[in-house]
């Protein structure tokens, strides 16, 4: 039996009809198009389909849609601003730590999530916060340095990370 | 008949009184981070196809129950609640008060993970691989469970049975685990062996509480091996005050007692998923996680005197 | 400082779409009234076919179509190219593997295709497997496909030079036997599809590596012409080898014909990871010698590589295992025997390195073995043997250029060989003079080298070589159809800045297409490393001839303007110029053109814009935007011949070096790697930032070749079927990189540049093996490196020694 749930997506409004055992990941990608979150192993083994709810980085195959309810979730579709790259965007684009971009929407927003919590990480710091994001084309090298890039980014314009 | 009923229930009771009285299974959900892909379609059997697994009729949700979330003063002893998302056991406060459990969680999984993941759905779902079975041996912990029938409180060497089997009944819940005060605060040491160093399946972990204040005296030293096949081994070593010695005895009382557990390591299901971990390797680093932890919690010992 | 786009650091031109998730995957592509599909897997390894009971299935609300091995007529195919005809869509009388694809059923969402998989019953008569290679080549063994009569499916044998004569004269002599295990592309993205009929035709829009190899590879999978099939080729989550030919693709073409509707398969990760092509698995016994100073006389070598239970690419993967090392080094006298041979596992298939990352670990391992031999220099011995431009090698490659030894020199200096090499002396008795030796760490460094081809004829009959399409329209825009899929490496990046310079125009106004087999040439695809020479080689001339032809207009056009008013000859488009006579001659030799502008040198006021230029010849050709192709066939390079293996496969050879430090404890055994210093030949630089990328991504998967990753399979089925068991590098496993890029500017390659992507991953497994035996004399010959096996390595040695001591 469907469950409604009412949930903030990218700063919108949702009334959503949802299968209690659909994940958060599978109703985003099918019934709200919102195919920037991935599906890389529906495990919470590899990161790509981290989205931020209510703030936090979730492995989002792994939270039923369900229990969304009266929640807000933002994906990487709700990170830029009238086609402007937020400045995590812009680093990882930049720096070449940007291959295939399968697990880019996850690294993005856990990224985001981390320099809202942090904006001065070490190296370790960003390792720690990526952990549970694998990587097959990259070797993570650029990664680090597209996240540092894009604290430095945050710091010059003295701006505070908001969602 | 597809999928199954959802509830999102706002009070225990609430809870409680349905799961005493629901017709068909019932599950509790609580960070789902263990539970989701259980329930889902796909469920790899040893035939491999991927067929519908053991689903509940009904999934029973515990995210509004706030009542059961973060630390609370029992008296003689610290009550995290059963809710409690494990990234909170990382943080300042409740990471002051029980750094064991700090240092445990850091390690656990990953930060997305942690954030949804919750101290009851780990105890409760009884992977043999779960990280805070271990510590909670040590710190002598006591589980805490509620159903329409009432509340009752089982020590959690009495409530873990096995590798997903705990002592929880029907129409029961956990609301939280409770600590006692002087372990906690107590010098520890924690060392873990994994299939990976991150985002791996822990093989065997050492938890060590030494509740001595006074260096001297020969308290008893709590360790807690855990080697992922069966229950944690919990061994009450008296030490004299030499380090090394107090390393030789440990690790001798502790050879059988590893050995007994490794004897049951190649019969029990974690074998069947590492096989490429040989037997007689993880009983080395089972060994060696001990007296690193001894170590650690020595040091820390020997720090407080001389503070 | 110059302004050209050769070498310029430019970041890939999709990364904005990459980073927003506007970019659509494989995985992400819908059409309307598509349905899901899914395939049911033989949980048995071996098995006969008694009978599969659609029937619940069938009647289940929302099922579309149920297909099995009797829907049609199923012909046996292989890979393209490939003569051996081991398999069939959906599994007939038997079933080869676990996870061997049985039925298939198309629904109108993915719970409903999940339950009516459930509800197929097949009754299996279980046949006795056969799992390890060297098992399978017994008489006794089960037959994995009967009507060959044997489960040998390839022998290779041939031979150079006189072998026993070379090691006649070998001073030292070093043989062992190396084992690397089935490892999986672990591709982020896993395999998906959608599939449709238009009439007779169909459409595919499928994440693949090879559209083209595809279009023949599933007109014979399906009993009909390449011509009926349309392949769209999708953007990929990762590819690595991966992404070849795979049957899911005709299984949703399939259940597509059936439904009447569009239909899409995307694999779960369990499924891809049992039912993937995994890299080949190879027992490789190797015997080498060399003479006292070094030099390196003679080589034999068996190899015995596990095809699985289908033929995939494996016969040239296995070839790739059997000759190319050899030519690392000026090596003369070579026996090899290689054998393939089926079992009832997943058939195997290529990934990053083809057959490389296996031979170079078992040969660049030897040689540090020589070099224990010998007390000689492990960098030394190879500068002693390398390969130098120029040379024809036993087995007719012609080096037309190789940077081998500067590849030597420069990671060694980078790495600090020169002090940390000599600290150490490790004999095979375990005699040591090592400082602090009974440290529990220790550090260690080694070598190892590798080579690759750009592109090769060894297994491929069709043609090799590259076709493109150029179109330039009258906003300047271009557009460049290859045959070459960018996998995420950034081939449409490189691609474009070839173009783009060629052009003189800024190469934001460059678009690569990807591929489109109804438009786009009929290219080989992304493999073999043979995008940037040959792809970019015929991106070249494309862009050259455009060019020619811009050019030649442009003169025509400005020597007509010189009479004009000077306000028509800025304007866009569209004014007739009064026809006066020139007053001088302009030729196209004459022109340049330099961010978008075609200017006369000596007359700046002569100029016109490229928009100016294409806008009036494409009114004067009644619309026509201005077009032009370029080809490139692959200069003095021959189908190898196919018993000797002899020929020239590739027009150029990149070449490699890498360093690595380890650190080994030895309570754990544990293997740290600190460091990789890699020196890489790639010819000429195209896009540095691009080229580092691949370096770090191939490094991160050779470090897990190396030290972490393995299949794991029980009584046939894969048990690491998760990332959480198959263990890949992660964010905070990676040592410290440092690359170098050796420029020997080949003489074939596009601007001298030749392949990378590849052999960067080769040599790391063997030079962190390398490393350890540095570290603590302790040499691992089975992959992979992992704490027990140092472990146990070390306390056998230990025991040795004391037993010696005795």
């Amino acid at each position: 039996m469907r469950v409604d749930i009412d949930a903030v997506v990218n700063g919108r409004n949702h009334r959503l009809s949802v299968v209690p055992s659909h994940s958060l990941l599978q109703v985003l990608r099918e019934d709200l198009g919102l195919t920037g979150v991935k599906n890389g192993c529906e495990e919470g083994d590899c990161g790509a389909c981290v989205v931020l709810l209510n703030g936090e980085p979730v492995n989002s195959c792994l939270v039923l849609a369900v229990e969304v309810d009266g929640c807000e979730v933002t994906t990487i579709e709700g990170l830029s601003h009238d086609g402007e790259l937020s400045h995590v965007q812009q680093a990882f684009a930049q720096v070449g730590a940007v291959q295939c971009g399968y697990c880019t929407p996850g690294m993005v927003l856990a990224t985001q999530a981390l320099l809202t919590r942090n904006p001065d990480p070490t190296a370790d710091d960003v390792k720690a916060a990526l952990v549970g994001h694998l990587c097959r084309c990259t070797g993570y090298v650029k990664i680090v340095e597209a996240v540092q890039l894009a604290a430095e980014f945050q710091r010059s314009e003295g701006v505070t990370m908001h969602e | 008949m597809q999928g199954f009923d959802y509830l999102c229930p706002g009070s225990l009771e609430e809870v409680l009184d349905f799961l005493a009285s629901c017709e068909g299974s019932a599950r509790p959900l609580a960070g789902g981070t263990n539970l989701v892909p259980q329930l889902r379609w796909r469920e790899v059997k040893a035939g491999c196809i991927e067929m519908r697994g053991n689903r509940p009729d009904f999934l029973v949700s515990l995210r509004r129950l706030k009542e059961l979330e973060g630390l609370s003063d029992g008296g003689d002893v610290w009550r995290i609640g059963s809710m409690t998302k494990l990234k909170v056991l990382e943080q300042a406060h409740l990471g002051e008060i029980i750094p064991l459990l700090r240092a445990v969680a850091g390690g656990m999984a990953s930060p997305e993970i942690r954030n949804s993941a919750t101290v009851g759905g780990n105890l409760c779902n009884g992977s043999p691989a779960a990280d805070l079975m271990g510590p909670a041996h040590a710190l002598n912990a006591r589980v805490r469970l509620a159903s329409v029938s009432g509340e009752r409180v089982v020590g959690v060497d009495k409530f873990y049975l096995g590798p997903h089997r705990t002592a929880l009944g029907k129409g029961e819940i956990m609301t939280a685990l409770e600590l006692p005060k002087t372990l906690c605060s107590a010098a520890w040491g924690f060392s873990a062996y994994a299939t990976r160093p991150s985002m791996g399946m822990t093989l065997a972990s050492a938890s060590v509480i030494a509740p001595s204040a006074e260096f001297q005296e020969a308290r008893p030293i709590r360790l807690a091996l855990t080697l992922s096949s069966g229950r944690p081994a919990i061994l009450e070593v008296a030490l004299p005050a030499d380090l090394e010695t107090a390393q030789d005895i440990v690790e001798g009382e502790l050879q059988s007692a590893i050995r007994k557990q490794v004897s049951k390591i190649a019969a029990c299901h974690y074998s069947q998923e590492n096989p490429q971990v040989p037997a007689w390797y993880v009983e080395r680093r089972a060994i060696m996680a001990c007296r690193h932890a001894i170590a650690q919690a020595w040091s820390q010992l020997a720090a407080r005197r001389g503070a | 400082m110059s302004d050209t786009l050769i070498g310029k650091r430019l970041p890939m031109m999709d990364g904005p779409d990459k980073v927003t998730g506007q970019h659509v995957f494989g995985a992400d592509f819908a059409l309307p009234g598509m349905l899901w599909g899914r395939v049911l897997r033989s949980p048995l390894p071996h098995a006969r076919l008694l009978s599969v009971d659609t029937s619940r299935a069938d009647r289940l609300p929302g099922v579309y179509a149920v297909v099995t091995g009797d829907s049609m007529d199923f012909p046996k195919y292989s890979v393209a190219g490939q003569k051996l005809l081991d398999d069939q869509v959906l599994a007939t009388d038997k079933v080869h593997y676990v996870g061997d694809e049985i039925a298939a059923v198309a629904a109108t969402d993915a719970d409903t295709a999940e339950e009516a998989l459930g509800l197929i019953s097949v009754e299996y008569e279980e046949l006795p497997a056969v799992f390890d290679p060297v098992e399978a080549m017994n008489p006794g063994a089960p037959l994995v496909h009967e009507e060959f009569g044997t489960n040998i499916a390839v022998t290779m044998d041939f031979e150079r030079g006189n072998l026993i004569k070379g090691f006649l004269e070998a001073y030292a002599v070093v043989e062992d036997e190396f084992t690397t295990p089935m490892v999986h592309q672990g591709y982020l993205e896993p395999q998906a599809g959608v599939a449709a009929w238009h009439g007779d035709r169909l459409t595919v829009w499928i994440s693949m590596q090879t559209p083209e190899l595809a279009r023949i590879t599933y007109a014979n999978g399906l009993g009909i012409t390449p011509d009926r099939i349309r392949v769209i080729q999708m953007p990929m989550g990762g590819a690595f080898g991966g992404k070849l030919e795979y049957k899911m693709h005709m299984i949703a073409a399939v259940l597509a014909k059936f439904a009447g509707k569009p239909v899409k398969i995307v694999n779960t990760r369990r499924e891809d990871f049992m039912a993937g092509t995994p890299r080949v698995p190879m027992r490789i016994r190797m015997r080498v010698g060399a003479k006292k100073d070094g030099t390196l006389v003679a080589k034999e070598t068996h190899i015995i590589a596990g095809n699985g239970a289908y033929t995939n690419y494996g016969p040239g993967i296995m070839l790739s295992a059997a000759h190319r090392h050899d030519n690392l080094y000026r090596l003369d006298n070579i026996h090899t025997r290689a054998q393939l041979v089926w079992t009832n596992m997943a058939g195997t298939g290529c990934f990053r390195g083809f057959g490389n990352p296996q031979s170079h670990f078992a040969f660049e391992s030897a040689l540090d073995m020589l070099a224990v031999e010998l007390a000689m220099d492990p960098a030394e011995l190879r500068l002693k043997n390398s390969t130098q431009t120029g040379d024809l090698t036993a087995h007719g490659w012609v080096i037309g250029s190789c940077g081998l030894s500067d590849c030597v020199r420069e990671s060694t200096r980078i790495a600090g060989w020169a002090e940390k090499w000599p600290n150490r002396v490790t004999g095979d008795t375990g005699t040591r003079e090592v400082a602090a030796a009974d440290g529990r760490f220790a550090r260690g460094i080694g070598i190892a080298c590798c080579l690759h081809v750009s592109g090769n004829r060894t297994f491929l009959p069709y043609f090799d070589g590259a076709s493109a399409f150029i179109r330039i329209n009258e906003q300047g825009r271009v557009l460049v159809q290859v045959g070459e899929t960018d996998l995420g490496q950034g081939s449409r990046t490189v691609f474009a800045q070839m173009a783009a310079e060629e052009l003189g125009i800024p190469v934001e106004w460059v678009h690569i297409a990807t591929v489109d087999t109804d438009i786009s040439p009929h290219g080989l695809g992304t493999f073999g490393d043979r995008a940037t020479t040959l792809g970019g080689n015929a991106v070249r001339k494309a862009a050259q001839a455009a060019r020619e032809k811009l050019l030649a207009w442009s003169a025509q056009a400005m020597m007509s303007k010189e009479g004009a008013q000077p306000a028509a000859a800025s304007a866009a488009g569209g004014r007739s110029l009064r026809m006066v006579e020139p007053t001088r001659r302009i030729r196209k030799e004459d022109l340049k053109i330099k961010d978008g502008v075609i200017y006369l040198p000596e007359d700046p006021d002569m100029r016109m814009t490229v928009q100016e230029a294409v806008c009036q010849y494409s009114y004067d050709h009644a619309g026509s935007t201005l077009n032009a192709e370029g080809d490139f066939v692959v200069p003095g390079v021959s189908m190898v011949h196919p018993e000797t293996k002899y020929g020239n496969i590739s027009c150029a050879y990149p070449f490699v070096a890498q360093v690595a430090e380890v650190e080994v404890d030895r309570l754990t055994g544990e293997v740290k790697v600190l460091s990789v210093s890699a020196a890489h030949d790639l010819g000429r630089t195209i896009n540095p930032l691009l080229a580092e990328g691949q370096v770090q991504g191939a490094l991160a998967q050779g470090l897990g070749f190396a030290t972490t990753e393995q299949m794991v399979t029980q009584g046939g089925r894969v048990t690491s079927d998760t990332f959480r068991r198959y263990h890949m590098p992660r964010i905070t496993d990676m040592p410290s990189i440092r690359t170098v890029f050796v420029e020997s500017d080949d003489p074939v390659g596009p601007y001298g540049a030749k392949g990378l992507a590849e052999p960067a991953l080769t040599p790391t497994a063997p030079a962190i093996a390398n490393a350890v035996y540095h570290a603590v004399g302790v040499r691992i010959r089975d992959l992979p490196i992992t704490a027990d096996k140092v472990l146990m390595a070390l306390e056998t040695k230990e025991k040795l020694g004391e037993a010696r001591r005795r």
